[in-house]
Formats: structure tokens, sequence, C-alpha cells
């Protein structure tokens, strides 16, 4: 007699505890794989940067050291550029050339201008004499409308019986770029 | 028994990755610490290096504005270059120089490698021919030191041409490059 149990072969049972124990453990692999890749992208970062500052320190070192040396350069170039701007003051393109021809210009035919002072601070003097009173404030007004100066005022005007008058006029020459 | 086994083999896994994960995680935080320990150090060095190179790029730009200005200087026979460039500018202008007395060097303060040279002239002509030697000395090519104008002219009545005259002492101030110097 045969058994016939013994010719129907079982089927496997799945053991869901392998499989998840096994899933489980792969993914606990897998996830420690990413995790250490990117830990690994990041440290490395982290130590290529520490790398990297020591030789920016020492170019920054050396660079402070010249720093002393390079003020002193151009402490001097600054007074050396002072000292030009002093000596060619009264040099092109601020010359005095062109105020002392507008004053002239703006004189009326009968005035004479006998006197030009101009100082240091650009304040102008100017003497002259005219024929009368009214010439002498023409040439004042003459003298307010030029672009080159600025408050025009009267310092002294005299005139004489025979009508003559003499006068002192001062001007304040409008710097370049000065409003 | 079987739940005690997957209970250490859960706890094995913890263990196996935590651990590690702990560990590096560490490492990782102290290295971003000594990363920006050392970079706020630096940041002190790092502004001083950015104010000196921008000290090295204007002190380039002036030495471009300081060699412009050593073509104006005389180079070499101050006294004979002076007195030609006057005795040009008089006869293109129509003046007549009277006296002419040069003296130098003197030192100019403040810049090295550059001594000053003074030509002391009188100066006579008419007003307009004044101007127009005046104009030349402001335009010349030379850096030439003009003292502030202080003109006086003859009076309507003494002017025959009907241009007033002028006589004026003028105190010029001429710059030398020495040798070796350094504007």
């Amino acid at each position: 007699m045969i058994n016939i149990n013994l010719m129907i072969k079982e089927r496997p049972r799945v053991d869901w505890r392998r499989v998840g124990a096994i899933a489980g453990l792969g993914s606990a692999v897998a996830g420690f794989s990413l995790y250490a890749l990117a830990w690994w992208t990041d440290y490395s970062e982290v130590q290529q940067d520490l790398a990297d500052l020591a030789p920016l320190a020492e170019s920054y070192r050396k660079a402070d050291a010249q720093s002393g040396k390079l003020k002193e350069q151009a402490d001097l170039a600054t007074r050396q550029e002072q000292a030009l701007a002093r000596i060619g003051r009264n040099q092109a393109p601020t010359g005095q050339t062109l105020v002392l021809q507008s004053v002239f210009a703006a004189a009326p035919p009968a005035v004479s201008v006998t006197g030009v002072v101009i100082d240091q601070e650009q304040v102008l003097l100017l003497t002259g004499q005219a024929p009368d009173f009214a010439s002498a404030m023409q040439y004042l007004r003459a003298l307010r409308e030029l672009p080159m100066v600025s408050a025009v005022e009267e310092r002294k005007v005299a005139t004489t019986a025979a009508g003559g008058t003499t006068f002192t006029f001062a001007a304040r020459v409008r710097r370049e770029g000065a409003p | 028994m079987t739940r005690q086994r997957l209970l250490i083999c859960v706890l094995a896994v913890v263990v196996l990755f935590g651990l590690p994960v702990y560990f590096m995680d560490g490492a990782l935080a102290a290295g971003r610490a000594r990363l920006e320990a050392e970079q706020a150090a630096l940041a002190p060095l790092r502004q001083q290096a950015a104010a000196v190179r921008a000290l090295e790029a204007d002190l380039a730009e002036r030495s471009k504005r300081s060699a412009a200005v050593q073509n104006r200087l005389i180079a070499a026979q101050p006294f004979a270059t002076i007195q030609a460039e006057l005795t040009a500018a008089a006869k293109q202008s129509g003046v007549t120089l009277g006296s002419v007395v040069l003296e130098g060097p003197a030192v100019v303060p403040d810049w090295p490698g550059v001594s000053r040279y003074q030509a002391t002239l009188t100066v006579k002509g008419d007003r307009n021919q004044y101007l127009a030697f005046l104009r030349l000395l402001e335009d010349h090519r030379l850096l030439i030191e003009l003292p502030e104008a202080n003109l006086r002219m003859q009076t309507p009545a003494a002017a025959k041409s009907g241009v007033p005259g002028v006589e004026q002492v003028l105190e010029l101030g001429f710059f030398v490059s020495s040798p070796g110097g350094k504007p």
C-alpha cells in the first residue's frame, strides 16, 4: 500500500519573519550607505575648506605685513598731490587770465581799471577810475553779471568835486565745480 | 525565545548602524565648528587684506598720474630751459622782458626727487600783451607755479596807445626732476 501523502510534495511555507528581517537589514544597509555617502561628501568639503584656509591666512598675513609700508606710500602720494595742487593752482584750467580778461572786458569804455589783485582765497579786488558815479555803478552791475565771479560788493567809491569817481570793488572768483 | 532573538537582532542593527552615525555626526560637527572658528578668526585679516588691495589699486592709479606729472618737469639744464621758455613766451606774446633772475635749486616739501627753481622777471608791455604772456604760462607744458595776480596798470592819461601799459614783476616757480628721484 502506497501512502499517498508521501507523494504529495508539501508547498514551502513563507517565513515572514525571515523576510522581514532580511528586508529590514537591507533597508538599514541601504539607508546607512546613503547617509555615509552624504556624510563623506560634507566631511570632505569641510576638510577641503579647512585646508584652503591655511594658504589664505598666509596671504592675508603677508598683505597685512605690507599695509604699513603701503600706508606710508599713500600718505606721501597724498602730500605730493596736495603740493602739486598748490603749485599748479593758477595753471589751466583754473587760470587767472580768463578772469582778468573778463573784468577788463566788462568795463564800459569810459571806465578804466587800474589795479587787479586776486588773493589766495580767490577774492578779486578791483580799483579804477570812472568819469562819473553812474559809470562806476554801471561797471559794478556788469561785474555782477559775469559768470565766473560771485558776490560782488563795493568797498570804496569816492567822487571828486569835478565829478570823477575812483572805485574799489571786491568779488569772489567762482571756483570750478562750485555752485 | 524567538521574540528575544528578534529583539536582539533589532538591537544589534541599531547598535551597528547607530553608533557609526553618532560618531560620524560628531566628527562632522566638530569639523564645521573648527571651520567657523577659523573663518571668524580670519575675518579681520580678510578685511585688512581687502583694504590693502584697495590701497594697492589706488597707489597704482596715483602712480599713473604721477608719471604724467613727470613729463611736466624739467629734466636737465634748468637755467637754460627756463630762460629759453620765458624768452619764447615773451616773443610770442609781445611783452619785453626786463631783468630775469634765476635761482635754485630749493627743496620742495613733500615731493622728494623734485627741486624748485625760481625766476624773478620784470615784464613790460600793454595790458593785452601781458595777459597773452600770462595765458602762455598758464597753458605751458611745464609745471609753473604762478603767483596770484597783482596787476597795476597805467592810468588812462598815461596810456598813450589807448591800451593801459603794465610793468610787472613776476616770481615764477619751475620744477626740475632730480636724477633717480621719484616724483
